[in-house]
């Protein structure tokens, strides 16, 4: 407990772990500073126009729909032609409305936290491996598992905290800017429960994030470590890996998308992923990739990550 | 007393044993390097014990392998009556500094030392003793990053004392202090000496170790080269010589070789060496005419037998390289000693 208790005050007495949280609430500032520049309460003039678009759009897609239903065995690709889904307050230009605009905004929230979590993480560690701080507090409590236990199991607990408290205030924050400069209107139970959702699993992408980062410059010893990985995983293998698969790859139409973790990051916030492997030949070649399917992904990523930090760093010497 | 006897009575005493330690690091580019070949150490009871060795003769990995911070390869390690693989169970009784510990600049001293003792359990009230004992009770709550290099050896020696240990291990705990600060080192290791506390120090300051020693121990090339009390090594390296003024160096030369002795000339002065007794100089010289002004027994410093067994005094002007120590033979029968240790 006292070490629990003596990693939290380290957490929240590190400079880096202070400007980091800064950042975070300056780009959440200019997030909502964007907002509230692009936003104005819509007036009963622009409700009418709306109103007289929406229903010019139906009267349009009425015929559309019908068509496409009628020609496409698959009618779900006729989905984003139903006119019963047009609806009147995405025809208010100019106006914030936070149940079409706050899933966007979430995930960004998540993206963002996500690199926190990677950067603090990452530092939390690093830093203290770099500079001798580990091996101060070993000659205290020389069981390695535990103390790295105690950093990552604190890291972790304090990124959940700061998450979930900056999430509430970033969706409290912007229904508060629809209600009073914007349309907050047309929110329901289950548009609740999705902002929700997503947010949890922003916040669970960034433990994911952090965990990773944590193993990473554990066995780096360093933070930078951690931000070479990520480098050098994006360039090196999204970027240049995604590029030699498709020019070497002897099947046309084929996809590598399940071998890029960006695949099930996308899978994850989204709740499915589709890409389009026109090899097979179910279901016309679209491939979903489910939630559930990152969630095993990330697990296993996670669990492998933290085997060989903490393996690596009870058998190693320190400096 | 027979050789397992000795070796009991040790065991018993000894808050430090090492035997047989080995250590090779394994570089990709550079290949192994072997810092511990075969090295052994005890240290008694309440004892301040010197530790001593050139740049590179595995000092530190010696004291950080104690301290578990190493993985030995082979050996035995005994620490407060419990093996290195025990020691978390001893931990809290051993106060160390390995280094020069780093410390975050942006915490205050005093909050560096505050979480140490939240996670080591100790009371809190004993980081504000610690800052008064270390003699920075008025700098206490300064930025880190604002200390000099002995504040911050300083500090780091409070985070050694924190705990009010039994064993305290110093690795350079005078590195970076003004002539004031080693001054109040020698006074704190006396008094904590005084108090019960053994202390194994690590150091390259020979003058303060032969000051502030009971014993030591000289390490080269990851071997022990010599060990034991300060003055008995001191005397087990006494060359009987003495440096004598006389008018005529080079005739008072002639007589002493004259006389079979042997002498050389050194800055004017004549050295005469192999003499037990002072007298044979004097009537030596005397008898061919010698008349003499000064004689001076040179007794051997600290520095002098540290170059000597280590094989490090400079020579040609040029400085010897980190790894250039002299390597001892490895030691024999050393199965037997290590049984009588462990048991």
């Amino acid at each position: 407990m006292n070490l629990i208790k003596a990693e939290i005050l380290r957490f929240s007495s590190r400079r880096f772990i202070q400007i980091m949280v800064v950042m975070l609430l300056v780009a959440f500032g200019l997030t909502i500073f964007t907002v509230m520049a692009s936003t104005e309460q819509p007036t009963t003039e622009m409700w009418a126009n709306a109103r007289m678009q929406a229903a010019e759009t139906r009267h349009y897609l009425e015929n559309e729909y019908a068509n496409c239903v009628a020609n496409l065995t698959d009618t779900r690709r006729c989905a984003d032609l139903d006119p019963s889904k047009v609806v009147v307050e995405d025809y208010l230009y100019g106006v914030f409305h936070f149940a079409r605009q706050i899933e966007a905004l979430v995930f960004f929230l998540g993206a963002f936290l996500s690199l926190f979590g990677y950067l603090v993480m990452a530092s939390f560690i690093g830093s203290e491996l770099h500079s001798g701080g580990m091996t101060n507090l070993l000659l205290w409590r020389p069981n390695r598992t535990q103390v790295l236990g105690s950093k990552l199991g604190v890291g972790l607990g304090m990124l959940t905290a700061i998450s979930v408290v900056f999430s509430l205030i970033y969706i409290g924050t912007f229904y508060g800017i629809a209600e009073t400069m914007g349309y907050a209107g047309g929110m329901t139970a289950s548009g609740w429960s999705h902002v929700a959702l997503i947010t949890v699993r922003g916040i669970g992408m960034a433990l994911v994030a952090g965990l990773v980062s944590f193993a990473v410059a554990t066995v780096g010893r360093h933070t930078a470590a951690a931000l070479g990985a990520l480098l050098g995983y994006v360039i090196v293998w999204e970027g240049g890996a995604r590029l030699i698969m498709e020019i070497a790859s002897r099947n046309v139409g084929a996809s590598n998308d399940p071998y890029f973790l960006s695949t099930y990051i996308a899978a994850w916030f989204a709740g499915e992923y589709t890409y389009y492997d026109y090899t097979s030949h179910l279901d016309n070649g679209a491939m979903i990739v489910y939630w559930w399917q990152a969630a095993v992904v990330f697990g296993a990523l996670t669990a492998a990550a933290a085997a060989v930090a903490f393996t690596g760093f009870r058998r190693r010497d320190l400096a | 007393m027979d050789s397992a006897l000795r070796h009991k009575v040790t065991a018993m005493t000894a808050v430090i044993e090492i035997s047989g330690l080995h250590k090779t690091f394994r570089g990709w580019r550079r290949g192994p390097k072997v810092a511990l070949d075969g090295f052994d150490m005890v240290v008694e009871a309440g004892q301040v014990h010197g530790f001593l060795g050139p740049n590179g003769s595995g000092k530190t990995t010696t004291l950080r392998a104690l301290l578990g911070l190493v993985h030995a390869d082979s050996g035995d390690m005994r620490i407060l009556g419990t093996t290195s693989a025990d020691y978390i169970h001893v931990a809290h009784r051993v106060g160390a500094i390995v280094e020069s510990p780093a410390f975050f600049g942006n915490l205050s001293g005093q909050r560096t030392l505050e979480l140490l003792a939240m996670a080591g359990g100790v009371p809190r009230k004993r980081v504000e003793e610690t800052l008064v004992a270390v003699g920075l009770r008025d700098r206490g709550e300064d930025l880190v990053k604002s200390y000099s290099l002995g504040m911050k050896q300083r500090l780091a020696v409070a985070s050694a004392l924190l705990k009010q240990p039994e064993l305290l291990i110093l690795d350079e705990p005078a590195n970076g202090l003004d002539p004031a600060g080693i001054h109040e080192m020698r006074s704190l290791v006396r008094e904590l000496a005084s108090r019960g506390v053994t202390i194994l120090i690590s150091s390259h300051l020979l003058d303060e170790i032969e000051q502030v020693c009971d014993s030591m121990t000289i390490i080269s090339r990851g071997r022990r080269v010599t060990h034991g009390p300060v003055a008995q090594v001191l005397a087990q390296h006494d060359k009987g010589e003495y440096s004598v003024r006389v008018a005529d160096p080079a005739g008072a030369l002639e007589a002493i070789a004259a006389a079979g002795g042997s002498a050389r000339l050194n800055e004017g002065k004549l050295v005469v060496s192999g003499v037990t007794d002072a007298s044979w100089i004097t009537q030596t010289l005397g008898t061919a005419g010698h008349w003499l002004t000064e004689l001076t027994a040179l007794t051997p410093d600290l520095e002098s037998v540290f170059l000597d067994v280590t094989g490090t005094r400079p020579g040609n002007g040029l400085m010897s390289d980190v790894d250039d120590g002299w390597q001892p033979p490895a030691p024999a029968g050393r199965a037997e000693i290590e049984i009588e240790v462990t048991r």
